[in-house]
């Protein structure tokens, strides 16, 4: 695995050098002057310090109440405009200033673009990912995308949208409408008609739609219809690969395939499952694929959606409720039961998540970054990022239109050069390599008291030896494992994930024995059989007598001591079976810890006193 | 050939998806299910496969392939 990652990553250093020292230039808004956002509390004085200090005409943006709240200025940049190094120069260096929240360049919108389609306005989704200024810049002009699902039928509102010949795998022929509804609502959140005074918009509305056909009249499908239906996607001319589909299972045939587009130069995309579970469906999961996670209209995860390893961003998919179906994803397609009528239909899952990232996909390839490492990077990194995300709903965070064609605008502005190295140290960052999330489970491990627990482990265990007075401890092995086991576990161990592989051996091995009766449970909350003095007790009485086993027993105890007084007091997070009320369940781990540590100090003083018992009768 | 035990449930989820819910709260996505199983809140024992090999559009749960299936409580 580790080998197999490093060879990925090195070869897609060289690729992006390469890719960014020839990527041609393209579509990026113009700007003529600057905004420059100030500190609240900043005074007009120091403004105008500001403005004398740079050699700039800084004045309000606008006499808008917002605008003076917020201290927004602007400052025409005359012929500094024409060097946008200089202009770069400018910007880094005001935004270093203390008073200055952020600058940046102030784009040239025709007040940004509302499209006159009639239902456009319940399109939440469409303001959720920042789509009009968005359009401002790019409509995926030049861009194939492959919507493998159950077919696309040309419905009225996609009479605009420019499609390419497709394929039918269910039926075998080259006809790949759709019988059943699913695929053409996926279609109409990439390309719908837009700005046709008719129905609803599409995100990359320029874009050309490739129906492939893989699931039958009922939504069903093989794995294999799909594979070759990606391969016939790489092979015909399509550049983003949306799969708004998926299985339990991992298999080779979908892995090759999707490793067959990515070496093609297609970004391909697929939806992570509606099963509200920690474990993401494929090829969602597959490696070059970016899952998509859903969100609602409050942007939080939407109840259905599954997360965790393998969610990369995510998108709005909808969250229905009875009161509200104005809560789903709103486009066009056929009415399942006569297929030959098509209709406006509020669907929700991760299904439509997943078309709003392909379209963002194919504006970024549009304005002219194709190797699919770079568009899923700057996807990632232009993504609204989520906080505290423990268990991984959201991956880099929201999906963000706007920030994704900007970001795309400046990666071709800037130097190639410098910008690569630059983007090499962010693009390890923003796929993980550098970060924790990559080596443990999509966050959902917290790194610090891991760490802090097996450190307190080794507090313990000089605690004790400071109380039995300087004499050495027996079997230094041992024991180190049985604090590691009681503290932390092997908890990098998590983190890796196996292609083919079920996760929970690894999922075990990762975890600490107070973590053990919960690994599986997707919740931080221990269960009070493991998180007790139960199993230390036990393993001391069984290994007393052994010379090395006692004390990986003791260290065990040690371990726990840790785990058990920091879970109980800085990072709880529940016990189960315990009910709400955090007091029983702080003062049960509380308890218990110290009785850990009462165990691991008599255990040691037991042992260390038949030690030097022994020592006596031999030597007498 | 396993015996499934649950409820039929149409899930609004990707335009709708009937579902067997088991007891664990699980979902099935019921392929080949004949018209008259398809009625919500019908309580059965379904006879039938998981298809490890087949992709959904839904993506709700594992797919069950149903072979027969009998009501467990005639009321619904």
């Amino acid at each position: 695995m580790s080998i197999k990652r490093w060879l990925g990553l090195w070869w897609a250093c060289l690729a992006a050098l390469a890719l960014t020292a020839c990527a041609p230039h393209s579509t990026s808004p113009s700007y003529d002057s600057i905004i420059v956002n100030f500190v609240d509390t900043v005074t007009p004085v120091q403004v105008s310090a500001m403005a004398e200090k740079y050699h700039l005409p800084l004045r309000l943006n606008s006499a808008s109440h917002y605008a003076q709240s917020e201290e927004l200025y602007q400052a025409p940049l005359g012929q500094v405009a024409t060097h946008s190094g200089k202009v770069r120069q400018l910007l880094k260096a005001l935004s270093q200033e203390a008073l200055v929240e952020y600058a940046e360049p102030n784009y040239l919108y025709s007040a940004a673009f509302v499209p006159n389609d009639r239902l456009y306005n319940q399109q939440w989704n469409m303001q959720a990912i920042q789509m009009p200024p968005a359009w401002d810049i790019t409509a995926g002009e030049g861009v194939t995308v492959a919507v493998i699902d159950t077919g696309v039928t040309q419905v009225s509102d996609l009479a605009e949208t420019e499609f390419v010949k497709g394929y039918d795998f269910v039926d075998d022929d080259e006809v790949a409408d759709d019988l059943q509804g699913h695929g053409t609502h996926v279609a109409g959140t990439i390309a719908q008609s837009t700005n046709n005074a008719f129905g609803v918009a599409g995100i990359a509305y320029r874009a050309k739609i490739m129906p492939v056909r893989v699931l039958d009249a009922n939504g069903f499908g093989s794995l294999a219809d799909v594979a070759e239906g990606i391969r016939y996607a790489a092979d015909h001319g399509a550049t983003v690969i949306n799969m708004s589909l998926g299985s339990r299972s991992p298999a080779q045939l979908m892995q090759e395939a999707v490793t067959y587009a990515h070496s093609k130069g297609v970004t391909v995309i697929a939806a992570a499952g509606n099963e509200n579970s920690g474990s993401v469906s494929y090829p969602g999961a597959c490696e070059h694929v970016i899952g998509v996670s859903a969100t609602g209209p409050d942007g939080s995860k939407a109840p259905y959606s599954n997360y965790g390893v393998g969610v990369d961003i995510s998108a709005p998919g909808g969250a229905k409720t009875q009161e509200h179906p104005e809560w789903g994803i709103l486009q066009q397609t056929i009415n399942r039961r006569n297929p030959d009528e098509a209709l406006f239909a509020y669907y929700q899952g991760t299904s439509m998540a997943t078309p709003h990232v392909a379209g963002v996909a194919a504006l970024i390839q549009s304005q002219g970054v194709t190797d699919p490492d770079q568009v899923e990077r700057i996807l990632k990194m232009s993504a609204t990022p989520v906080e505290n995300d423990k268990l991984n709903y959201f991956g880099s965070g929201r999906l963000n239109a706007h920030q994704a064609v900007l970001t795309t605008s400046q990666v071709q502005d800037d130097n190639p050069l410098l910008l690569w190295g630059k983007d090499f140290l962010r693009y390890l960052n923003d796929n993980g390599y550098l970060s924790p999330r990559f080596w443990l489970d999509g966050g959902a491990i917290a790194l610090v008291p891991k760490l802090l627990m097996v450190i307190g482990g080794y507090v313990v265990l000089i605690l004790i030896r400071w109380w039995l007075a300087p004499k050495r401890l027996g079997s230094p092995l041992p024991l180190a494992a049985g604090i590691v086991l009681g503290s932390s576990g092997l908890f990098v161990l998590q983190g890796l994930v196996v292609t083919g592989m079920p996760r929970w051996p690894l999922q075990l091995l990762g975890s600490s024995v107070p973590d053990m009766g919960s690994a599986f449970a997707q919740s931080a909350a221990l269960n009070p059989l493991f998180a007790s003095v139960l199993f230390p007790a036990l393993a001391i009485l069984l290994f007393l007598g052994h010379r090395h086993l006692r004390w990986a027993a003791i260290g065990l105890a040690m371990g726990m001591a840790s785990h058990l007084l920091l879970s109980g007091t800085l990072f709880y997070e529940g016990v189960v079976w315990f009910g709400s009320g955090a007091w029983f369940g702080r003062s049960f781990l509380l308890l218990n810890g110290l009785f850990c540590l009462g165990l691991a100090y008599t255990a040691t003083q037991a042992t260390l006193q038949s030690r030097s018992t022994s020592l006596a009768v031999s030597q007498s | 050939m396993e015996a499934y035990v649950g409820q039929i449930e149409f899930l609004d989820i990707e335009g709708g998806v009937w579902v067997l819910t088991v007891d664990s709260g699980r979902h099935y996505a019921l392929f080949r299910a004949p018209k008259e199983l398809l009625k919500e809140g019908l309580k059965v024992s379904i006879k039938g496969q998981v298809k490890p090999d087949m992709v959904t559009a839904a993506q709700v749960g594992p797919v069950l392939e149903v072979s027969s299936f009998t009501t467990t409580d005639p009321s619904p």
